[in-house]
């Protein structure tokens, strides 16, 4: 749920799941209501029509994915993991 | 609109230029999934264009005439119904090209290409122009300049939802 706490949010909020039918609606909330800058996590474009309509920011799930295996790697290197 | 300047554009290349569009989206400060344009042309033919990327539309147009109604659809090999007033039966069949049975989707980016080709080959004029080109982004500037709510009775918070950028 989102709740005043989460109003007096303003730093960058990324939602995942947020080009399905019930994530928009917390977007929506977010940025109409509540005035956050909202990042969404994006697999497919395509199906991401609907939260377009709003000012929101995306980042491409693979992009994220591609750059979490890379930290991976380099913490494997570090010996760190 | 995304996709649907070339319907803009088709429209205009069969029914000439618009005079005046009163225009709606649903875009609250990104970019719009769903509009509608009330479009009157120079000739004095007026119509309604909806255009969505979040629902699935019939993708056709309707030209009712006096005697009838034309309706031809605006992907490849479109179906094409004529349906006459007075009852008589509808004609219908498929557009396609001359000696083609089927096209596909990629055979349009080729044919433009290979008509680029052919017009710095031979030097003569493009199939479409720019100045096509131009006229259709006209429009869509035209719309944007005049953009209005679309109407969102469902909205939980229609006074947000019209908030514009």
């Amino acid at each position: 749920m989102i709740d005043q706490h989460h109003a007096s949010l303003r730093g960058p909020v990324l939602v995942t799941g947020g080009t399905g039918f019930i994530g928009g609606r917390p977007i929506e909330r977010l940025v109409l209501e509540m005035k956050c800058r909202v990042r969404v996590l994006v697999r497919n474009f395509a199906s991401a029509a609907r939260i377009a309509t709003l000012p929101v920011g995306y980042e491409a799930a693979f992009t994220l994915q591609s750059g979490m295996r890379l930290t991976e790697d380099w913490a494997r290197w570090a010996n760190l993991l | 609109m995304d996709l649907g300047v070339h319907d803009l554009d088709l429209l205009m290349w069969w029914l000439g230029d618009y005079e005046s569009v009163v225009y709606r989206d649903d875009s609250v400060g990104g970019v719009e999934a769903n509009c509608e344009l009330e479009l009157t042309l120079r000739n004095g033919i007026s119509g309604i264009v909806e255009l969505s990327r979040t629902r699935t539309l019939r993708n056709s147009c309707i030209i009712w005439g006096e005697r009838g109604a034309l309706e031809i659809g605006t992907s490849v090999n479109p179906l094409v119904r004529l349906t006459p007033n007075q009852g008589e039966t509808p004609l219908t069949g498929r557009g396609a090209v001359a000696g083609r049975v089927e096209a596909t989707f990629p055979d349009t980016f080729a044919r433009q290409l290979s008509d680029f080709a052919e017009c710095v080959r031979s030097g003569r004029r493009p199939f479409v122009s720019a100045e096509d080109a131009r006229r259709v982004i006209g429009l869509v500037e035209a719309c944007y300049a005049v953009r209005q709510p679309v109407v969102q009775p469902w909205a939980a918070s229609p006074a947000s939802r019209e908030t514009r950028p």
